[in-house]
Parts: C-alpha cells; structure tokens; sequence
C-alpha cells in the first residue's frame, strides 16, 4: 500500500517540473505509454548514446596532448590542399611556409615520406630483378632494403626537423615544429618519381636522375629553412644552412648507394654466369 | 495515470534486452567443440560479408580479431615458406608488423580524418580484407610461374582494396575520401607486392 502510494506521488512531483530529468535519466520508463512499441523504441537511446560518446565528444577541442582529438586539428585538410602542397614542394611558386602558415597539416609530412620508402622498397626489387635478369643470375629480394629505408627516411625526415627546430629556438627565430616537418615532409615528394624513373638500367641516368631529385628538393628545402632561420638577429645563423644542405647531399648518396645502385655486369660469352644457391624469382 | 500503467513498461523493456541476445545466453554447458565451430562458423560468415559486399554491415558491429590474426598468421607462413631459408624468419616477422601495424596506422589516419568508425572495426575489416591476398600467396605457393603471381597479386590488391573501401568510406570525408582512401591503397599494395616477389 504503501508502495503504492509512493509511485503515485512521485509522478505528480515529476509531471509539475521534474519533466527535464526524467527525460534523460529514464528513457525506458518515459516510452511507457506507448504501450506494444516499447520494446524496439527503448532501444535506440543506448545505441545512439554509445556511438555519439566513441566518434563525437562533447567537447569539441581538446587541449590535452595525449588526446587523438587534439592532434585532428593537423589533420584538417582536404584532397586538393595535400596535391597542391606536394606540386608546390616541385614547382616552386612563392613561400611553402607562408602558404601553409594558417593550415599546417602533418598528413602530408606523413604519408609523403612512408610512400617514399615503399615506392624505394618496390623500385629496387624491380631493379634489382632486372639487373640479376640481364646479368643471367637469380634474383633473390631482401627485405632488409625495407627496414632500412623505414629508419633512414623516417630518421632524416623527423631528426632533421627537429634539428634545425631546436637550433632556430636556439637562436631565437620563433620557428614551429610543425613547419618545418612540412617542409622536410613534403619535400621528399619528388623521390617518388625519382626511384620509379630509378628502375631504369642505366647507372649514369641514375646518377643523373638522383642530382636532379636532390637539386629539386633541396632547393625547396633549402629555401624554407633559410626563410625560418632569417627571422634571427644574428648573421651566423645563416651559415647553419651549410648543415642543412651538407645533411640532404648526404641523404641523396645514401639514397643512391642504397636503393639505386644495381651493377649490371652483361653476360660475355667466355665467362658463365656463377650458379648461386638461392632459387627464388 | 495509474500505477500499473506505470510499472508495467519496465518488465517491457527488461525483457526485451533479455530476449535479444537468445539463444547465446546458455553456451556455458555445451560442448567444446560446439563452441569452436560456432567461432569459426562466425568467422567464416564474417569473412563472406566481407568479401561478397552486399551492404550488410554485420561484421563491423561484432568485431573480433581472431579472423584477422588466421589470415595474418597463414600469409606470414606461407610468405615465410617460400623465401629463401636465410630470410624466411624475417619475412614472417615482416609480413606481421606491416599488416598489425598498417592496420592500426591506417585506422588512426581515418579517424584522425574525422572518420567515424571506431578503431576495433576497422582493423578488423582490414585484416578480414587479406583474404583475396591469402588467396593469391596460396596460388602462387604452388605455381611459380612470374606472370601468374603478378596476375593473382593484382586481382587480390583491387579485391582487397574494393571490399574494404566499400566498408570504410565515410560520407562524412566528402573532399578528403582519397585522403582516407589512399593509406589503404597503400597497405593493400605493399602486401601484394610482398605475395608477388615471393
């Protein structure tokens, strides 16, 4: 009885202003009155609930550092903004680091680089099966070209930034990090077609083709880091560009000497090719 | 309003959650071996859904990542089997970083997007995706004719990547799709690559 009572209370409380409450709080119980349909319109609000509460937080900017949502702000790009990037990290038109000031985004410096060491992978097992095919040898790949493109690429690509980063703090020229891995991140977009053309089975073109790419891209670098390091005082910050250009050259041979150098050795007809174990390919 | 009225829905919707799960509640009792062929009767059917897309998106609501990791485990094993015995233990490895790894980076890079797919779903759509590939590895296992393996590789890289964009597109990414899509591109051909030059 006393039970009873109670409920009957409770709803008139709740019907005069508690409506906001129990709206929210039970769902299942404010369906009631609709009788047979209770079962299937009970179930959405926890679904829906659910889902909003995985993909869209409330709070739409985070400032937390170990939040995914707070690195989505780099990531905030489309299509044409990362093509247009790329071509200008080619062709140069006006300053990278003005252009992208506003946007920086790190989808470019990421997946610009990570292309380059699988198209390197890729191009090198094709040259390199190319090369053991003309020499009449077996070809056999090795999958340590991958690890070491991943840690030289990735390596040179985040250290370098973070280098010249620390030395333009260092002399006061206020640089972000953010720009500057843009601009070692996208200016690696030109040894994508330089290690396609690579598969080519001329070591002289080779040679010419890997110039080329480290005089495109480190132009582009060159001049970006230049324009970050002028906002110092001091003059001598300019002679660390010498570092700058030192570190690419040193890339580039490493780039050639690692995945691009194939010795083609054409079979004569006195010697025989030497038989070598290794069946594969 | 009266008091039946009142307490009468809740016994509704108590029962209504019950019912839904069924018949799996009593699988404590049964045995082994039934289970087990349940599990890969599940796995197998996921695997279906996966690979003939009809719009059911099933398999992204009960994920698991026990069809993922077979998949993974025979193509490290067959890749491994058929490399030469110096390199084998490292392709095994290899072929087990790149696809757990790329999964989850390629995840990040669509949520990070602004994809509204949670990170378990989609690694597991994406390992569930190297079927075709799995298959592909299994043809040229056996045949060693180069034509053939660049042939198989080709149709599982579009395979794969087909069935897993049609799950993974987002029409939130409306000018940013290729953005999404090209990391899984990017995954699917470096694996096929892997299977063809094997």
């Amino acid at each position: 009885m006393a039970n009873q009572g109670y409920n009957v209370v409770n709803i008139q409380e709740e019907e005069g202003d508690g409506l906001k409450f129990q709206s929210k709080c039970f769902s299942p119980t404010s369906a009631s009155p609709s009788g047979a349909g209770a079962g299937p319109s009970t179930a959405p609000p926890p679904y829906s609930d659910i889902g909003r509460l995985e993909s869209q937080p409330a709070v739409p900017a985070s400032n937390s550092m170990f939040n995914l949502d707070y690195y989505r702000q780099y990531f905030n790009v489309d299509t044409n903004q990362v093509l247009t990037r790329a071509k200008a990290s080619i062709v140069p038109s006006g300053s990278f680091i003005d252009a992208t000031a506003l946007t920086p985004d790190l989808y470019g410096p990421f997946w610009i680089p990570t292309t380059v060491i699988f198209t390197c992978f890729v191009t090198s097992s094709i040259a390199g099966s190319i090369a053991a095919y003309l020499s009449q040898k077996p070809y056999a790949y090795d999958l340590g070209v991958l690890s070491f493109a991943v840690t030289t690429i990735y390596t040179y690509v985040g250290g370098m930034s973070l280098a010249v980063w620390l030395a333009a703090k260092y002399t006061g020229c206020q640089a972000s990090w953010l720009e500057l891995i843009s601009v070692y991140g996208y200016g690696m977009t030109v040894w994508i077609p330089v290690s396609v053309l690579c598969v080519l089975p001329y070591n002289s073109l080779r040679w010419l083709l890997v110039i080329a790419g480290a005089a495109i891209s480190g132009l582009f670098i060159f001049q970006n880091t230049r324009q970050v390091l002028a906002r110092s005082q001091h003059r001598w910050t300019q002679s660390l560009l010498l570092i700058v250009l030192g570190a690419h050259a040193i890339m580039a041979l490493i780039f050639k000497l690692e995945f691009f150098s194939y010795s083609v050795e054409w079979p004569s007809a006195g010697t025989p090719a030497p038989e070598t174990p290794a069946p594969s390919f | 309003m009266t008091s039946p009225a009142f307490t009468a829905p809740p016994t509704g919707a108590i029962s209504g959650t019950i019912s839904s799960p069924g018949p799996q509640l009593d699988t404590l009792d049964e045995p082994v071996a039934e289970t087990i062929k349940r599990d890969v009767l599940n796995v197998w059917k996921k695997l279906l859904q996966v690979l003939l897309p009809s719009g059911s998106q099933d398999v992204l609501r009960n994920w698991d990542l026990w069809g993922p990791l077979m998949l993974c485990l025979s193509l490290a094993i067959l890749l491994s089997l058929s490399a030469p015995t110096e390199q084998s233990a490292a392709i095994f490895t290899g072929i087990f970083v790149i696809i757990w790894c790329g999964s989850a980076v390629v995840t990040l890079n669509a949520k990070l997007l602004g994809g509204q797919i949670s990170f378990f779903q989609s690694v597991c759509v994406l390992g569930y995706c190297v079927f075709p590939l799995v298959v592909a590895a299994l043809i040229s296992f056996f045949i060693s004719l180069f034509v053939v393996r660049l042939l198989c590789g080709m149709i599982g890289f579009a395979w794969a990547t087909y069935a897993s964009v049609g799950f993974l597109s987002d029409p939130s990414l409306a000018n940013r799709r290729l953005l999404a899509v090209y990391p899984i591109g990017l995954f699917y051909f470096v694996i096929a690559w892997m299977v063809v030059i094997s």
